[in-house]
């Protein structure tokens, strides 16, 4: 008899350790929704916005307000969780302390990158593809890395950009002029100083079009899928999720590609320029 | 070769660019003056504990660079103590600050020039330390620290052009926007070096006018 209470203390005490440690568990894991959650309760979702970055984000000369392709698409995802999107604004390098600090919610155009993998998560799917370019002036024959990988070839690189880690990658022999901003490798490319400059197509649209150059997507393409990031948190899953959802929509629709078109005419971009093999 | 219709189409952005230094540098340099005034008292009293946080605050500030001081404002006060803090603010945190560890050197040097029979003279005439301080040491010390007031408020300026790093859109902010559609950087950047060149020679003349009026 003895025997038996004990055996059926046992059972009760261990029922309730076992409750103890899953009721301890539930409380210590986040709500997959915790993230997705904070932003419609606070009724904004921040973005981070950035000057030099046409037609991406275009800051309104006169008024300050922020516009452009990446506003849009933060506009339409503010929209669908019934908030209003508010541009938080900063720079590319001060990208991932935005996000440690938590003043941002989401960024576009992030390219994959597992060392910023590591603070930052990134959506698995593309929003659109970019491709890696050059920017000539008219007349320049090397069409290859290959052929750019020669020590007479000068290229411009824009400092810490993924075009730098492009150029070491595959040109390592050719020389390269780094430089702190796009408009600074205009100069170059203006002062003869340089062949060609190295940059993610969007861009080489823009630069092409001020220095009346050519844009070559060198052989083979490289793809550049450009995503969206999140800040790395606990309770994030859930809006990471939803947002997949929301890209895949996007591209399987054909509304990411229309808005890019829509955006580079608006800008007054000609998007014939562009190499026939290129879609976005 | 340079194209300066760049700077008269965005004279405006120009300006906004200057009034927001100018701002910068105004109420930085007051609250620097004033919080190296308190800094520059603190390490001259005989309290060491209160003499020790002067010290520490001055190296402080002094050995890191301003453009960390500036980043650690704006990012790790959310990040360690969860303060969300403006850009606005940060930059006036983080500049005046900064400033007030140089001015309370000058400060505190200015006042130790003196010879301390003045202090001394004061005293026997009945005058508290604050007194002394008030009415004979501190009016005698800024006269000799105007010039390195004057110069330490110029480094203020142009301390400024920092802000643009946390997006303040001070002047050099501005230049950069300009830049980044104009894609004429070398005129921009001349035409701020100009402004700045306009606002600071008057400014160092007149500092050394009245460093000969007072003498």
């Amino acid at each position: 008899m003895k025997v038996k209470i004990s055996q059926h203390m046992f059972n009760v005490l261990a029922a309730f350790v076992v409750l103890c440690v899953a009721s301890v568990q539930s409380a210590f894991a986040a709500d997959p929704n915790t993230v997705l959650d904070r932003i419609r309760g606070s009724g904004e979702l921040r973005v981070p916005v950035m000057v030099g970055e046409e037609p991406g984000y275009i800051r309104d000369r006169d008024t300050g307000e922020w516009g452009g392709f990446y506003m849009e698409w933060a506009n339409e995802i503010a929209d669908l969780l019934g908030v209003k999107a508010v541009p938080v604004e900063t720079t590319w390098g001060n990208l991932a302390a935005d996000f440690q600090a938590k003043k941002i919610d989401i960024a576009f155009g992030l390219n994959p990158n597992p060392k910023r993998g590591l603070v930052v998560d990134y959506l698995s799917v593309p929003l659109f593809t970019d491709a890696w370019a050059i920017v000539t002036k008219p007349g320049f024959d090397k069409k290859s890395w290959s052929a750019l990988n020669d020590p007479s070839v000068k290229l411009v690189v824009q400092k810490g950009g993924t075009m730098q880690v492009v150029a070491e990658a595959l040109t390592p022999k050719a020389e390269m002029i780094v430089v702190e901003e796009r408009p600074l490798g205009v100069l170059e490319m203006q002062a003869g100083r340089a062949d060609a400059m190295v940059l993610a197509i969007f861009d080489a649209v823009q630069v092409a079009k001020q220095i009346d150059g050519e844009i070559i997507l060198p052989t083979p393409m490289l793809l550049n899928p450009a995503t969206i990031g999140l800040a790395r948190e606990e309770g994030n899953e859930g809006y990471e999720n939803w947002l997949t959802n929301w890209v895949n929509q996007q591209r399987a629709l054909g509304l990411a590609q229309g808005k890019l078109h829509k955006a580079f005419e608006e800008h007054g971009i000609d998007l014939s320029m562009l190499p026939p093999e290129f879609s976005f | 070769m340079f194209d300066w219709s760049v700077i008269t189409q965005n004279t405006d952005l120009i300006l906004k660019g200057l009034l927001i230094t100018l701002y910068y540098t105004v109420v930085t340099t007051v609250l620097g003056l004033a919080i190296g005034l308190i800094i520059a008292l603190a390490q001259l009293t005989r309290i060491s504990a209160i003499h020790w946080s002067g010290r520490l605050f001055v190296e402080f500030f002094r050995n890191v660079p301003l453009l960390v001081w500036l980043l650690w404002s704006y990012y790790a006060l959310p990040i360690f103590l969860g303060i969300n803090i403006s850009k606005q603010l940060a930059g006036i945190l983080a500049l005046s600050l900064y400033g007030a560890a140089y001015y309370a050197e000058i400060l505190r040097a200015g006042i130790q020039s003196l010879d301390k029979g003045q202090s001394d003279a004061a005293r026997a005439l009945g005058m508290s330390t604050g007194q002394a301080m008030q009415r004979i040491i501190l009016p005698q010390a800024f006269r000799r620290m105007i010039p390195p007031l004057a110069g330490q408020t110029i480094i203020q300026m142009k301390n400024t052009t920092l802000l643009s790093v946390i997006t303040v859109p001070d002047l050099l902010y501005q230049a950069g926007y300009i830049s980044s559609f104009t894609y004429r950087p070398m005129e921009v950047y001349t035409a701020i070096g100009v402004v700045f060149l306009i606002i600071l020679i008057p400014s160092n003349y007149l500092a050394r006018k009245l460093e000969t009026h007072n003498s």
